[in-house]
């Protein structure tokens, strides 16, 4: 399959270069001229010709053109465009720096993509907002949150506050694919779900793939944000930050040989333990967090760049003498940019990538510490070529180690506890792909792709056996054998076709299909309604699959006011595949045989998003509302012999019940308004349906105790969640002109109105029970609330 | 390891904002549903006699009912033994000890069929009730498990600390000793003895809740194990293994799951206890009972008095 692939790439560069015989190319990097900073997504049109493409996200560009004299114009939004007269005579390379318009912090223009992007690209179902927009938006504590803003998008939603991870067009918060400088991150939040593991100061473009995944993203179901981090101020040294309430921050940058090496730094922490230290309850237990994020660029030659970035960051929790725990991601990516000529841009890549997590009772008879972790080490190769104006190739092919480790306990010193370890598991994923975009005509404009994907679960590792047709359980284990190093234990190969399509009704609205298929080979185990640090990692092998999902999705997309407001209407419909799901009861720790806690599931998500935006202007921001369900259905396995279903294989008797993320009405509204040069105004409304939740159906008692009985899963929802958030953003006003220190203040109250949003519903005994000899014998619900109150913030922010 | 620590990790964060508060909330009811709670152990009657075992047959009530479980007094309820023999359970109304009228009554609230009977080891039984509307429930059959080893019973002084122990005290603990031969899975809990007035006789009582464990879970294979009520000076105590099937000791663990269950984000899905009482004739698991017949052998510790020098 993989020669196939090559043969077919190899056809359609021959052909390209046959049909493009009697053109040159322009092509180059483009970058803002006050850092050096490349910028992605820029326009390099030319009228003439009615021709144009877009930087990628290294700021190259390519265009090949007829031999010619024109008039090139330069643009990225917020900057001041450049036109040059270029004669086009043979190849060029032409590099470019635009200087960014007279803004100040508050600036109105809220978009670093061209003003028809979202008609024009073949690209749908992906969100990406400029840092400048997030920065200004209220946050809880004041925290510069990329994964709270993407909570405000359509189509993106959360469990509920304090959860971590988010959920995309109703698939499981496992299944989106995160990247930091291409590096795969396990866990994006600190904290349970507070903040994001992304400092804002340090990320200079992000965007998210909800639908239409282009083939060279890969290995998860449902999304794919893309994080890129700043490659350092190359022109000068420079720095900005921020001191809040709960955490500071500081990132430094600057060249280290001007215009062509140069670096970045960028620290931050928390210091909530400090606040807690105020309650003497609380003096001894710690909650913190810290991150950093490293980069440093080389521009060897016109076609050479070398990138090497990490980011390293901790959670600490310590509860007293009692309890301690660790957990945190650490990434390192190694990149080479590579021009074989003008029209083919290379990027090659390492990368390194870890999550781990300890827990562990220092001291006592029941003392121990654990530990889990997994790892991942991929090289990558990814081609862009640029054949002409009407078509753009990608192609590339990577692999993936990864080393699982789900779990050691160790006692420690006077524990009675025995050591006790699960089998580290070792896989390989790799992948193939190629995607082309092509312009059929001046209205029709399609993209298509496959990704051909393999992945091989390797020892050493114990498998056991069990009867066919049965619930795995340990006592119907059949046998077992023993995988020797680096043995194979199972191979899945897959593909997955990628098809978009764009037809262009007017120069202001288009509409747009796409279907993706994607597969994932590693899952997350969690039994809980929102991941934990606790979870652990899982290959797919002899007894897990590789889940799937086939996603469509439809949408209209139509602009006014001169591209000023965006609307868009999207529908999308999801099949999983081989999902995991878990027996009532299941028991996850430092279980050898997983699988015997394992059930098979299918899934299906469908919706409706709207989408209005306002771009420019005083007033700027977005409405988003979904519609949507999210279904899960475990169907169980039939005894051959009764003719029934084994009670323990089954859910909600093998129908389909409500995902725990699934969110009916989805309704956000984000506003920044411009109240003056130095004032401006902030706030998100949030309203949505409360997740669903199971009630007990009566109570019985037991034993003397009271027992709720229970039935079907998920059949009821919390209370209905709504929101306000507001903040302030205050521009101070330089002394001097030239002064390089730039401040400005934000405050900002989260759940203005206090509302108190259900974290959870619990039912518990009344304390009027026990009222002597007789116990009674009435329950209560009771309603716990994370944000229960108006939470007020106040950041200081600068930069120089 | 408990989750439950995330759910303190979140407590600490936001203290100052977070809030509780009582709701009302539209739980769903269901038709009431026969509930049965029976346990037999093998465990011989005391001073020669037969042993008496109880079933509590009662009825389910809508969440938020304040009455009382309804008790079904007019079912017949049977036990049957894998050789075929059959014994009636009869009606009994235990007497209780009322306050306002001075002398003991007897209490509807507390009616159960009884049996007196010594079980015997390696036997399989099951139950058998039919309800006045003629329904009829039928349990899985269960044997008594043979098992030979005894746990080993001490106490310990401990301190007082945030996690484990509340008080300073004396705890009783003890040493499960596994056999090798198959997975087994226990229930223990702990007996104070005290003696009664005059007569010198002793009686016992059940000091604690269930602790579980299982050789087939290999992490905590043989270790000490606490429990976590401390104990008096000068007072008996033992302790009391029950053997049971693996399906009673699931329920009974999913039990305690659930009754601690406060639906947070970092908790599972609560689950439906699956009872092992069978409607005859039923369509589908939701006309089953609920509650549980349990079958177990016992082995019962030495008994520790607590001194000082423990």
């Amino acid at each position: 399959m993989y020669r196939g692939i090559l043969l077919w790439l190899i056809l359609i560069i021959q052909t390209s270069r046959i049909l493009a015989a009697e053109k040159h190319t322009i092509s180059g990097y483009v970058k803002d001229g006050a850092n050096g900073e490349a910028l992605i997504g820029a326009t390099i049109s030319i009228a003439e010709l009615s021709l144009g493409t877009v930087t990628n996200e290294y700021g190259f560009y390519s265009l090949s053109v007829t031999p010619g004299k024109y008039q090139v114009q330069f643009s990225f939004i917020g900057y001041t465009p450049v036109v040059k007269e270029l004669i086009l005579n043979e190849d060029r390379t032409f590099n470019i720096e635009l200087k960014s318009d007279d803004i100040q912090l508050n600036d109105v223009v809220v978009t670093a993509q061209k003003k028809d992007q979202n008609v024009k690209s073949i690209q749908m179902s992906v969100e990406k907002v400029p840092l400048p927009m997030v920065r200004k938006l209220p946050h809880f504590l004041g925290e510069v949150d990329i994964i709270k803003t993407l909570q405000m998008l359509p189509g993106v939603s959360t469990v509920g506050d304090g959860s971590s991870g988010f959920n995309v067009r109703g698939g499981g918060t496992d299944q989106n694919l995160i990247l930091l400088d291409e590096a795969p991150v396990y866990n994006s939040s600190h904290l349970f779900g507070f903040f994001s593991v992304f400092n804002g100061d340090a990320v200079k473009d992000f965007q998210l793939y909800k639908g239409g995944i282009p083939a060279q993203y890969g290995g998860r179901l449902s999304s794919v944000l893309d994080v890129r981090q700043k490659e350092g101020n190359s022109k000068r040294f420079s720095g900005s930050g921020g001191i809040g309430l709960v955490s500071s921050r500081l990132t430094l940058e600057g060249p280290i040989k001007k215009d062509k090496t140069s670096f970045m730094l960028s620290g931050r922490r928390s210091y909530a333990d400090v606040l807690l230290r105020i309650n003497p309850k609380m003096r001894d237990n710690i909650v913190y967090f810290y991150d950093l994020n490293a980069k440093i660029n080389h521009k060897f030659n016109d076609n050479n760049r070398l990138y090497i970035s990490g980011y390293f960051g901790n959670d600490v929790f310590k509860f007293g003498k009692q309890f301690d725990s660790h957990w945190g991601n650490k990434t390192a990516t190694v990149r080479w940019n590579h021009l074989f000529s003008k029209k083919l841009f290379s990027n090659f890549t390492g990368i390194y990538s870890n999550f781990d997590y300890s827990i562990s009772v220092p001291e006592g008879t029941m003392g121990f510490e654990w530990k889990s972790s997994i790892q991942n080490y991929n090289l990558k190769a990814d081609f862009s070529y640029f054949p002409n104006p009407d078509m753009k190739l990608k192609f590339g092919f990577g692999s993936i180690y990864y080393q699982f480790n789900p779990g050691k306990l160790n006692p420690v010193k006077n524990s009675v506890l025995k050591s006790s370890k699960l089998e580290k598991e070792n896989a390989l994923e790799s992948a193939a792909y190629f995607n082309m975009e092509q312009n059929l005509g001046p209205n029709l404009s399609v993209q298509y792709g496959l990704r051909a994907s393999n992945f091989t679960s390797l020892g050493e590792k114990t498998v056991y056996s069990y009867e066919t047709n049965k619930p795995k359980e340990k006592e119907s284990s059949i046998g077992s054998k023993k995988y020797e190093r680096n043995e194979i234990i199972e191979n899945y190969f897959g593909l997955e076709p990628r098809v978009a399509i764009k037809y262009s009704l007017s120069d202001v609205s288009s509409i747009k299909g796409s279907y993706n298929r994607t597969r994932q080979y590693i899952h997350r185990i969690s039994n809980t309604t929102a991941p934990t640090p606790l979870d652990i990692w899982v290959p797919a092998g002899k007894h897990i699959k590789p889940a799937k999902v086939d996603q469509f999705a439809l949408g209209y997309f139509r602009n006014f006011g001169n591209n000023t407001w965006e609307t868009s209407i999207e529908l999308f419909h999801k099949n999983f595949h081989d999902l995991v799901e878990y027996k009532y009861g299941a028991q996850l720790l430092l279980n050898s045989t997983l699988e015997t806690e394992l059930l098979t599931a299918k899934g299906r998500a469908y919706g409706l998003e709207l989408s209005i935006r306002k771009k420019e202007g005083r007033l700027t921001g977005w409405v988003a509302y979904t519609l949507s369900r999210s279904e899960k259905k475990v169907p169980g396995l039939m005894n051959a012999s009764s003719g029934e279903m084994y009670p323990s294989t089954q859910i909600n008797n093998g129908k389909y019940f409500p995902a725990d993320y699934d969110k009916t009405h989805d309704l956000k509204i984000v506003a920044n308004y411009e109240l003056s040069k130095r004032w401006s105004f902030a706030t998100n409304f949030i309203l949505m349906s409360g997740r669903p939740i199971t009630y007990p159906y009566g109570k019985y008692e037991l034993q003397g105790n009271t027992y709720a009985h229970y039935i079907n899963r998920n059949q009821h929802r919390l209370p209905t969640y709504h929101r306000l958030d507001i903040s302030f953003t205050y521009q101070c006003k330089k002394k001097k002109k030239d002064q390089r220190w730039q401040a400005s203040w934000n405050f900002g109250i989260t759940n203005l109105y206090s509302r108190h949003n259900a974290y959870s519903v619990y039912f518990k005994e009344s304390d009027d029970n026990w009222n002597g000899y007789n116990k009674g014998n009435k329950m209560e619900a009771w309603q716990f609330s994370i944000i229960g109150r108006p939470v007020p913030t106040i950041t200081y922010n600068f930069k120089f | 390891m408990n989750k439950n620590y995330i759910y303190i990790v979140l407590l600490c964060l936001p203290w100052f904002y977070a809030c509780e508060k009582q709701i009302t909330v539209d739980v769903p009811t269901t038709s009431p549903k026969l509930v049965v709670d029976g346990w037999f152990s093998a465990e011989p009657g005391e001073n020669g006699q037969e042993r008496t075992h109880m079933v509590r047959l009662t009825m389910s009530l809508p969440y938020f009912s304040s009455d009382k479980f309804p008790v079904v007094d007019k079912a017949i309820v049977e036990l049957k033994d894998d050789k075929g023999n059959t014994y009636n359970l009869k009606f009994d109304i235990p007497m209780e000890w009322d306050a306002n009228q001075n002398k003991e009554v007897p209490n509807p609230q507390k009616g159960r069929y009884i049996l007196k009977k010594n079980l015997e080891v390696g036997i399989s039984y099951k139950l058998c009730i039919a309800l006045e509307d003629e329904t009829k429930y039928e349990s899985e059959p269960q044997m008594v498990i043979p098992y030979n080893q005894t746990p080993r019973i001490f106490s310990e002084y401990k301190e007082a600390d945030d996690v484990s122990y509340d008080d300073d005290g004396y705890y009783i603990g003890f040493e499960p000793k596994f056999e090798k031969d198959q997975d087994y899975y226990f229930l223990w809990q702990l007996y104070r003895q005290d003696q009664t007035g005059d007569e010198d006789l002793t009686y016992s009582y059940a000091y604690s809740g269930y602790l579980f464990g299982s050789n087939a879970y290999t992490s905590v294979d043989e270790s000490q194990t606490y429990f976590d009520e401390a104990t008096h000076l000068g007072e008996s105590y033992f302790i009391k293994q029950y053997v049971v099937s693996k399906e009673i000791y699931d329920y009974m663990r999913l039990a305690e799951e659930q009754r601690d269950n406060e639906g947070t984000q970092f908790s599972p899905p609560p689950a439906p206890l699956r009872s092992n009482i069978k409607r005859i004739g039923g369509s589908n698991l939701d006309d089953d009972a609920l509650g549980l017949f349990v079958v177990s052998s016992v082995q019962k510790t030495e008994i520790i008095t607590i001194k000082e020098s423990n």
